[in-house]
């Protein structure tokens, strides 16, 4: 990353990404509802693209972790998603139901104390944390809504940037799956949040990678017109 | 090492049979109308050289108010001659095509990549990648889904990607070229989709690859006219409009201005790049996917995407990739409906190839192999089970009404009415005539000049009766007619929705029996006739 953005740029290159941060509604929407919560995922974005500028320094990495553990500690106890472990009215018909399908098909595999507390219980979990977790990398939950009482997160132009962006960062990807990224989208799938705002611990990968495909960009056009010049 | 991935490749196969074949008379729980129509179809040919409707070995084979492309049938012939009128002789093709394109697949990848010992990518990578291609085939939910179906689309899928694999062969050595457009042609009789996209891909891959044709020009242009001759049938019946005749059933394109066309066209061929529909959505719908799983696993959608950055890496090598990527979903986009996958069954397969490559790359990343293996079992084997209870227990007990289970248990139960007149209400069923058919191995000569007389147009042509009567021994298939009702020794069969409450007192029908489907629901209902109640007025 250090290849395209000299020491000089640096301060420009936060401005933008503060720019990007804050040219949406989500980050207003998280302001809303808690102003510490949109502080500190600001300030996790900025660090998080300083952790890619800067080729992960020890004190930065530790800086985000601390600041995402406390932002998932009041997530928790303030948003803990407590369908997760007990399921909904047409979930409980639906488990009923699919007992008498079990039984006959599964035998003694089922009809015992843990085959029954997996497909009643477990399987249910398992299934929702999954389809939670994965459901994070759904593009369409921040640039395209699917249905109209969710609000696009992100203008729908910025998305070709966020790939960009995305495919830059890919080398660097390791470390900030690790650091950031896995922890929090297996924190925002235990979360029970209105979709305006879910899945908000994103925001500040999203960001990033849409700034760092507008810087490359502006690059590479910069590079076209020097070589036409 | 060579012999050790051909053994892996082995069991994998193995495996994808097993798959595939599990219990394929009883799962899924009943018989769709569209594989008791080429069944019959099947076993009307073999003992006459004529369909159901009295034409000799026809292009297209009309069904319920359209056509079914005719190579699944004509091969079906086989299965039904060894195996009878049964419901696996039906799946049989299906499923058999389903448990080759695992080895295709392999051959895919292990021709699409070129070794190159600089860039790390040996022979030995190439092996492993195909080796993951193909156990990611064997058992992605749509891939067993689809082929546990009587569906065309599956063994068009397979001759196409056969054409595929030989196309990119033919980069190589440059004879198979020929088979290619051969296949490639053929794959246009198995299904509609492939009709459209082989008409685009051909141009698109001589002028991608012109460079590696250029002194081969007598070979493309033999290519070419190959496949214009394996088009002839098509040309023959154009006219008729009976070719088009779905495609108009399920598009959008007429009364719609340009511009509206192009704006219904981009949004429904997106949707088929929506990750929402293909890793997270399930559906019951038959086009769709089985209880709580969709298109592929929601945890696909990781190397999906890892998968998608390598192909961008590798863009000049994977070109083909990316041509098929871009034009498989076209012929679904066309149509009206919100995503249905059995139409773009191609689409998914190449969906499949990059998730594999993308396995393959998560798979490079853990350092230690141990750990890498331990988690990649976990994951196939929580995969598995899913899939298990997925499709062979849910979708067989949820979704045995929509497979007409309750029509097979009613062939029983008729035995013991065989001295009555049976009505079986087919208002919103076309396809419980045939399949009664199929299984009683009714005489193909007698349901021929039933089923001729009632032809409202020319076999082939724009305009199809989807609802044909049948009268099959002493059973009638027919809509329900209430002035029969006080008819002696009658007995009539419905749906829940055929017979009210307040008709059955209208009427005088005594209840004789219930029928029900897996799922504990009243699948159908039999009536019996008083005429000493007199006739009412209808």
């Amino acid at each position: 990353m250090q290849s395209f953005l000299s020491q000089r740029n640096k301060l420009i290159s936060i401005s933008v990404l503060l720019v990007v941060s804050f040219s949406n509604f989500w980050i207003y929407w998280i302001y809303e509802k808690n102003f510490f919560l949109g502080e500190s995922i600001i300030i996790e974005t900025v660090l998080l693209f300083l952790l890619v500028i800067n080729n992960f320094t020890k004190v930065i990495s530790a800086l985000i972790l601390i600041i995402l553990l406390m932002t998932s500690i009041y997530l928790l106890t303030n948003y803990f998603d407590k369908e997760i472990s007990s399921p909904s009215t047409i979930e409980s018909i639906k488990i009923r139901q699919r007992r008498q399908f079990y039984a006959p098909e599964l035998g003694k595999i089922y009809t015992n104390r843990f085959g029954i507390y997996y497909f009643d219980n477990l399987r249910l979990i398992f299934n929702k944390l999954s389809s939670n977790f994965f459901s994070n990398m759904d593009l369409s939950v921040y640039f395209s809504p699917r249905t109209l009482i969710d609000r696009e997160k992100y203008a729908l132009f910025l998305s070709p940037l966020f790939i960009f962006g995305f495919l830059s960062v890919l080398g660097k990807l390791k470390a900030i799956l690790f650091i950031y990224l896995l922890p929090a989208m297996f924190v925002s799938s235990l979360l029970e949040l209105d979709s305006t705002l879910h899945p908000l611990l994103m925001l500040p990968f999203m960001s990033l990678c849409i700034t760092i495909g507008l810087i490359k960009l502006m690059k590479v056009l910069k590079d076209l017109v020097i070589k036409k010049l | 090492m060579k012999r050790f991935h051909i053994f892996i490749l082995l069991l994998i196969t193995i495996a994808a049979i097993l798959v595939r074949f599990y219990n394929l008379d009883s799962i899924p729980a009943g018989f769709h109308a569209d594989g008791a129509s080429q069944g019959y179809n099947a076993f009307s040919l073999i003992h006459t050289g004529k369909d159901r409707y009295g034409e000799s070995f026809p292009i297209i084979f009309r069904a319920f108010g359209y056509y079914q492309p005719a190579l699944y049938t004509y091969l079906t012939t086989i299965p039904v001659l060894i195996l009878g009128n049964s419901v696996f002789a039906a799946r049989f093709l299906s499923a058999l095509c389903g448990s080759i394109l695992v080895l295709i697949t392999y051959l895919f990848l292990k021709s699409i990549f070129k070794v190159d010992e600089q860039d790390r990518f040996s022979k030995n990578t190439q092996n492993r990648l195909a080796l993951i291609g193909a156990i990611t085939v064997a058992f992605s939910p749509w891939a067993v889904f689809f082929s546990r179906l009587t569906i065309e689309a599956n063994l068009g899928l397979t001759i196409f990607a056969l054409s595929m694999t030989l196309f990119v062969l033919s980069l190589k050595k440059k004879y198979l070229f020929i088979i290619a457009c051969l296949l490639l042609g053929l794959s246009t009789h198995a299904y509609y989709s492939e009709r459209l996209i082989s008409i685009i891909f051909l141009p698109a891959f001589i002028f991608l690859f012109r460079g590696n044709f250029k002194k081969n020009t007598k070979l493309v242009i033999l290519g070419l006219f190959i496949f214009a001759i394996t088009q002839i049938p098509h040309a023959l019946i154009l006219q008729t409009g009976a070719l088009t005749v779905r495609f108009y059933q399920t598009g959008y394109v007429q009364s719609q201005s340009p511009f509206n066309l192009v704006n219904i066209f981009l949004n429904n061929y997106l949707v088929y790049y929506s990750p929402n529909n293909l890793f997270f959505d399930s559906d019951t719908n038959l086009g769709r996917t089985m209880p709580g799983l969709s298109v592929f696993f929601n945890w696909m959608l990781a190397p999906f995407i890892v998968g998608l950055w390598f192909c961008v890496k590798k863009l000049n090598e994977l070109k083909i990739l990316w041509l098929l990527l871009s034009l498989t979903p076209i012929p679904a986009g066309l149509t009206g409906d919100f995503f249905y996958p059995l139409r773009t069954l191609d689409f998914l397969w190449i969906l499949t190839l990059i998730i594999s490559i993308g396995i393959y790359k998560l798979y490079e990343l853990i350092p230690s192999k141990k750990i890498a293996l331990l988690l990649s079992g976990t994951v196939f084997f929580y995969s598995f089970l899913s899939l298990y209870i997925s499709y062979f227990i849910l979708f067989k007990y949820e979704k045995s009404a929509y497979y007409g289970y309750a029509y097979i248990k009613l062939m029983d139960k008729l035995n013991s009415y065989k001295d009555k007149h049976i009505v079986i209400d087919s208002a919103r069923d076309p396809g419980i005539g045939v399949r009664l058919a199929y299984f009683k191995r009714y005489d193909p000569g007698k349901i021929q000049q039933q089923l001729k007389s009632q032809l409202k147009t020319s076999y082939y042509s724009s305009s199809v009766n989807a609802y044909d009567v049948y009268l099959v021994d002493n059973i009638e298939i027919k809509p329900l007619d209430w002035s029969e009702t006080c008819k002696k020794d009658y007995i009539f069969v419905g749906d829940r929705l055929t017979v009210s409450d307040k008709n059955m007192v209208e009427h005088s029908l005594k209840l004789e029996f219930e029928i029900l489907n897996l799922d504990g629901k009243v699948g159908l209902i039999g009536y019996s006739s008083d005429p000493k109640a007199g006739c009412p007025e209808v």
